[in-house]
């Protein structure tokens, strides 16, 4: 299910002139951390968003295809309209994506040098064990 | 000194002191190191693990994993799914905090004994006694002007400009050097969180503090609180590791915050029709201000601007907050290229927000697993309170030199500009249209003098087991208007002392007591 979510967790935080997307960061990595070590209820909530994600193009653009065979400007135009849908059950479906997507893509070093902020320092990934 | 982290070897651990401190956060901390000043033996069982701050995470991925509770992910059951944000390690939501500092206002005593009971006239002076020694302890001092930040200089101005009260921060924080990053938890080690100074203390003086070990239950027999058992759960891993047993002579210290604390006593088989009730919070949420300079938001204090000119009418405190890339990034609507664009405005904005004193009253119950349930709504008097809010934070941010807002409610324009603030007045009041976060929580376990409407009697003591105490957010009966930490600290340093006070009463009376056992660790 992770290149599920990946497919749709990407859409929203596509590459423009000026800044890489999300498809330019470590997403998979950061979708495989919070598979693993995530509470199992934000991970079954990223695939239920994926789902909706890839079937609703006949929604928002009336296009009776999923989501995964949408070419690029549709694709853009299906997030864009997906994230702020007036059902409060699906857009928080797709901020759930958002967020998770987010948390790879902020932590850049491309994208924050894009920006002009400073790189993140590393994550020690250790605690006192004595 | 001893401190035994996730144990993995088969067997069971098994320790005894005078006293078991359940949770190391605000209330943990500050009961346990008075305790041990006190001259008790001390166990602190904490679910998370300790970090110092070489360890702090730089990314709020890591922060996630290795800070928040459940990665940050529980949100209310309500119309709206608002998250619950608080932290599981040793230090508790300090870690994850900034460090503001206020003194539990008069007006809240007051209230406290007319409609909850507690009827003890000492009690202000008492808490803010302790409040006086926490300040001097934790280095309360005002956020250095250098260490400000362009967002919080600007709110200075902004608030200035529209005529209300507005003031530089006083947080626990020693020289902060203004990075940012306090939700990640301060590797400059400038900011006083409990697993800084409290918690050590209470190694230094002979306790014990077992880590990556959440409670599963208190152990109640014939009346009396005789300790807690679990098992250690690896950080990172999630693995399960060694069963544990934590055996208290005179008494059990809860202090695992409104959430846990009283999902903590339903697991443990209490029973009380108070349990779980009076769940109230500060729901939190903010506007963005698009300024023509870079602001920067991330460059200065974390926060370091309030003002509590709306404390009393409506009912909000305002602050400002940096906001990471990653929160940025979720949190502002839209996706795709036009999401992407609003992002190269990084740099350009800041983000103040307002915590409002919320009347609404929720629930908290045991849910799978051991994790908290909480059931909370914000009426329409609440959402009125947050649309006001949202006014007024828009407005200052004009004042300041804002050239738009973003507004961020649902079913507004995304952007406004300075002649459109009447577009705000539109704002519907459903709370689903709101994207807040709960991170000050209180009561659940609450305390008063009415056995139905209380967990806890005034002292905090457990309505018919005498030595379990309550000594974090879940015993306040009310909301506070203000940022919660130091009065939970000076309750919780309270209700310390009290025990102490009274077994020395009673060592008085009965001078032929038994010495007191050291640990004992099987
Ligand atoms: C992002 C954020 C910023 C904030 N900023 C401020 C601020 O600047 N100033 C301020 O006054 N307040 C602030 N607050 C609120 C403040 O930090 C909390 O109100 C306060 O820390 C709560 O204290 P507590 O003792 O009730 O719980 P906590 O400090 O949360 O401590 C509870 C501890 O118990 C542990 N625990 C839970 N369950 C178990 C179990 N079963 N077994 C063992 N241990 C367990 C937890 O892991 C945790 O370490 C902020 C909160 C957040 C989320
Ligand atoms: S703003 Fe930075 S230096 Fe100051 S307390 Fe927070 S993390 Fe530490």
């Amino acid at each position: 299910m992770q290149w599920l979510v990946k497919r749709a967790a990407l859409a929203f935080y596509p590459r423009t002139v000026a800044l890489p997307g999300a498809g330019d960061c470590a997403l998979d990595e950061q979708l495989l951390q919070l598979r693993k070590e995530g509470p199992p209820i934000l991970w079954l909530s990223l695939v239920f968003g994926a789902v909706l994600f890839m079937l609703t193009p006949l929604f928002t653009l009336g296009v009776p295809l999923p989501a995964f065979l949408l070419p690029p400007s549709w694709l853009d135009k299906h997030a864009s309209r997906l994230s702020t849908t007036r059902f409060y059950l699906l857009r928080q479906a797709m901020l759930g994506l958002k967020f998770a997507a987010s948390l790879a893509w902020g932590r850049d070093a491309e994208v924050r040098r894009a920006l002009g902020i400073a790189p993140y320092a590393e994550d020690p990934e250790r605690f006192r064990t004595t | 000194m001893t401190h035994l982290a996730f144990q993995k070897s088969g067997r069971t651990l098994e320790i005894d002191a005078d006293v078991v401190v359940v949770g190391s956060g605000a209330g943990g901390a500050a009961a346990a190191v008075t305790l041990a000043r006190g001259g008790h033996s001390v166990i602190v069982v904490e679910a998370g693990p300790w970090l110092d701050p070489e360890h702090y995470p730089g990314s709020c991925a890591g922060a996630m994993k290795w800070l928040f509770d459940d990665w940050g992910v529980q949100v209310t059951r309500g119309r709206a799914l608002w998250p619950v944000v608080q932290a599981r390690a040793v230090g508790g939501t300090t870690v994850i905090n900034s460090a503001i500092c206020v003194r539990t206002p008069g007006d809240i005593f007051m209230s406290w004994r007319t409609e909850h009971g507690i009827d003890d006239a000492q009690l202000a002076d008492r808490v803010w006694r302790h409040q006086d020694q926490i300040e001097k302890e934790l280095s309360a001092e005002l956020v250095p002007k250098t260490s400000l930040g362009r967002s919080n200089e600007l709110a200075i101005l902004g608030a200035e400009r529209r005529g209300f009260e507005g003031h530089v921060m006083r947080r626990y924080a020693e020289g902060c050097q203004g990075q940012g990053q306090c939700l990640q938890g301060c590797r400059a080690g400038r900011k006083q969180s409990t697993n800084l100074n409290y918690i050590p203390e209470v190694l230094e003086r002979g306790g014990t503090v077992v880590s990556c070990a959440p409670v599963k239950r208190v152990l109640l027999e014939n009346g009396r609180a005789t300790g807690v058992v679990g098992r250690f759960r690896h950080p990172g891993t999630k693995a399960v590791g060694d069963r544990y047993v934590l055996r208290a002579r005179r008494a059990v210290f809860l202090a695992a915050s409104a959430t846990h604390t009283p999902a903590l006593l339903e697991r443990s088989g209490y029973r009380s029709p108070a349990l779980g009730q009076h769940f109230r919070s500060h729901p939190g949420t903010g506007v963005f201000g698009l300024y023509d300079d870079p602001v920067d938001m991330q460059i200065g204090a974390t926060q370091g601007w309030a003002s509590m000119a709306y404390r009393e009418n409506p009912g909000l405190k305002l602050e400002t907050l940096a906001l990471p890339l990653e929160m940025v990034a979720s949190r502002l609507a839209g996706g795709g290229t036009q999401l992407m664009e609003r992002l190269t405005n990084f740099r350009h904005l800041s983000f103040w927000i307002q915590a409002v004193r919320a009347e609404a009253s929720g629930t908290v119950r045991n849910g799978f697993g051991g994790r908290p349930v909480v059931r909370y709504q914000l009426g329409p008097v609440d959402m009125q309170k947050m649309k006001t809010g949202i006014r007024i934070l828009a407005e200052m941010q004009f004042a300041a030199g804002a050239k738009k807002v973003w507004p961020g409610v649902f079913g507004l324009p995304f952007e406004i500009g300075p002649d459109e603030l009447g577009v705000l007045d539109q704002a519907p009041l459903d709370p689903r249209a709101y994207t807040a976060i709960l991170s000050h929580l209180f009561g659940g376990a609450v305390m008063g003098s009415d056995p139905k409407r209380a967990v806890c009697d005034t002292r905090a003591r457990v309505y018919g087991v005498p030595n379990l105490v309550i000594a974090d957010a879940s015993a306040i009966p009310t909301t506070l208007g203000v940022n919660p930490q130091h009065t939970i600290m000076g309750l919780a340093q309270l209700r310390a002392e009290e025990l102490l006070n009274e077994e020395s009463r009673a060592h008085l009376e009965t001078p032929a007591r038994a010495s007191r056992p050291k640990h004992e660790v099987r």
